[in-house]
């Protein structure tokens, strides 16, 4: 039962905005996703694949429906609970990177482990570690605006997996970077997933890519048409 | 303690952007310390020219008209044995001439009892030449002020003659100058007061009896006990210059709203500043919130920033504050002096405590202008602000 218990679970998961009209971003979406899946979300623009990811990733709030993670019902909890639970078991890759432009890569990926309350030393370790994995080893001490995008994309990934989440969720991770590099970070999470028996969900918008996952689910008009 | 080490990277990360906001806490807190340094210095100074070279009370005749104290020895021998009361020097006052040559002047003569009234009035801290304490075994001495033996044309040990109608003409000698820098140096003479008393045939009588206490601050105190139990006319120096104290207070409330204007002024450059802050970093609120820090956290964050930007500003303040003030006090910035109560120039002091008020209240106001922009940022939603280009 327990192996089967699925890592994330969508009931009715329902995203609508009232604007004059009701539109529904997301309709009665129901999905399970098992723990070390790789999931590709495809879909046109507008179908709903932010809102979907937004919603698992705790950073909106569903209209009605319920989200479980990890058998919790996290659709009613407090802003505090909701960010302990981003900051420990999810981890975001956007279509830019996002990254902090203050701080030094080592840095930006030692923050979500800072937040967690891990000790400098600690966190410092866990982040030298994860950027050699991905290739950075020698631009640690580098700031965003001293990388390439590819680089920085690289430091996302590092700083997504640095609490070593359950779950990792991409934004069309790829999509502001050229097909080479583009593939070589899709290439990158692919590989991670497969060693870290992490839980990956990627919005993606190329469909070698999705062609590479272990699913794909497609929206449209906000409503799941294919699992 | 990750939301200080955020906090302190995007304030210094902004160089120009900080640095006006800094100047702006720095200028509140240095034009307030100067405002206080100014006004406790007036304050002070006048405090000070009332009670320093002035009896802090002074026992006054109870019958107006008849204009004398009698019994004045007994009287001023039981106030002397009052707790708080360190001098009491009963005086005969009276108008008179002086004559020297051909010079005659209008005096104020003043019957003392030297060391008495050196120890309430400290007269000798005045006296240019000669000795004023002197009198005390020269039966005929007479201590003048600087202007009025000029016009006499007198030097220290020149006689003077002392006339009054209906009295017998007594020469006095010059035995000491005094110099107060104020007009009663054209008119006061001190002598000895049963010289005086002899001349003016007014024996066993004086006009007033002036008194000094250890603590200025008692004087109504023990002005009220004299009252009461000795039943005499006693005024401290405080009803006296209830006026000008009351002035003061009210002029303090003006001044109160005056901080608070510029504090208000200083409060909103901070508050404007944490705005733009949180404009320009939206998309970067949202990836923290994003990477699991609580609503809570990113509001410290933005709480530290203006706490930063206000300690700093503060301390800024403080020490701008204070070299103002000292370089003020040394240019001796001249005052009008009928308009200053005496004061010849503008009086600055440098009260710590002052300094202390002034940083605190910055500091609060610094807090109250971070709370909007931090409560702002907190609130963001992270979707919204992560996508925020």
């Amino acid at each position: 039962m327990t192996e089967e218990s699925p890592i994330i679970e969508l009931k009715n998961l329902t995203k609508s905005y009232k604007n004059g009209m009701e539109f529904r971003a997301l309709d009665n979406a129901n999905l399970k996703i098992k723990k070390g899946e790789f999931v590709a979300i495809v879909g046109p623009s507008g179908s709903g694949k932010s809102t979907l990811m937004h919603l698992i990733g705790l950073l909106d709030t569903p209209s009605s429906g319920t989200l479980l993670i990890d058998r919790n019902n996290v659709t009613n909890m407090s802003d505090k609970e909701r960010s302990e639970i981003r900051n420990k078991m999810l981890g975001f890759v956007f279509q830019y990177h996002h990254l902090l432009p203050d701080f030094t890569a080592l840095e930006n990926v030692m923050m979500p482990l800072l937040i967690a309350g891990k000790k400098r030393k600690e966190a410092k370790e866990t982040a030298e570690k994860l950027l050699k994995e991905v290739g950075l080893e020698d631009r640690m001490d580098h700031k965003p605006g001293e990388l390439s995008g590819g680089q920085n994309q690289r430091v996302a990934i590092a700083r997504a997996l640095s609490c070593s989440p359950a779950i990792v969720l991409g934004d069309e991770p790829t999509g502001n970077l050229d097909t080479k590099t583009g593939d070589m970070i899709y290439e990158l999470l692919r590989q991670l997933n497969k060693e870290y028996n992490q839980t990956f969900i990627v919005v993606t918008h190329n469909d070698d890519m999705a062609l590479k996952a272990d699913r794909i689910i497609r929206l449209v008009d906000g409503k799941i048409t294919v699992q | 303690m990750y939301e200080l080490k955020i906090a302190l990277r995007q304030v210094f990360s902004r160089k120009k952007q900080t640095f006006f906001a800094i100047l702006a806490v720095a200028l509140a807190v240095a034009v307030i310390t100067v405002m206080m340094a100014m006004l406790s210095g007036f304050q002070g100074e006048l405090i000070k020219s009332s009670t320093e070279n002035n009896p802090h009370i002074v026992i006054n005749p109870q019958d107006e008209k008849e204009g004398f104290i009698h019994l004045y020895r007994y009287n001023s021998a039981l106030i002397s044995d009052k707790e708080g009361v360190i001098a009491v020097s009963p005086k005969y006052l009276g108008q008179a001439a002086l004559e020297h040559k051909d010079n005659a002047e209008g005096i104020s003569l003043q019957g003392i009892e030297p060391e008495a009234e050196d120890k309430v009035m400290r007269v000798s801290k005045d006296i240019v030449e000669g000795s004023f304490l002197s009198l005390t075994h020269t039966r005929h001495g007479i201590v003048l002020g600087d202007k009025l033996a000029e016009n006499l044309g007198v030097q220290l040990g020149d006689r003077v003659d002392a006339v009054f109608p209906g009295s017998k003409t007594t020469s006095f000698k010059v035995i000491g100058l005094v110099h107060t820098g104020t007009a009663a140096d054209e008119v006061t003479a001190y002598a000895r007061l049963d010289s005086v008393q002899e001349f003016f045939n007014e024996p066993g009588v004086v006009s007033t009896i002036g008194i000094r206490v250890a603590d200025p601050y008692k004087a109504d105190s023990i002005s009220s006990s004299i009252e009461r139990e000795n039943e005499l006319n006693a005024v401290s120096w405080i009803e006296a210059n209830a006026e000008i104290l009351n002035l003061l207070n009210t002029q303090k409330v003006f001044v109160n709203v005056f901080y608070i204007l510029i504090y208000g002024i200083a409060g909103f450059g901070i508050a404007n500043t944490l705005i733009t802050i949180v404009a320009q970093r939206t998309r970067e609120i949202g990836i923290l919130k994003a990477m699991g820090a609580s609503q809570k956290s990113i509001m410290i964050v933005f709480l530290f920033q203006s706490v930063i930007l206000g300690a700093i500003g503060l301390v800024l303040g403080t020490i701008l504050g204070y070299i103002a003030t000292i370089t003020l006090q040394s240019y001796k910035i001249a005052v009008p002096q009928e308009m200053y109560f005496g004061l010849q120039t503008l009086p600055l002091e440098v009260e710590p405590l002052n300094f202390v008020y002034a940083a605190f209240f910055a500091f609060i106001i610094n807090i109250i202008s971070g709370i909007y922009p931090a409560r702002k940022a907190a609130k963001l939603d992270p979707v919204k602000a992560i996508e925020s280009a």
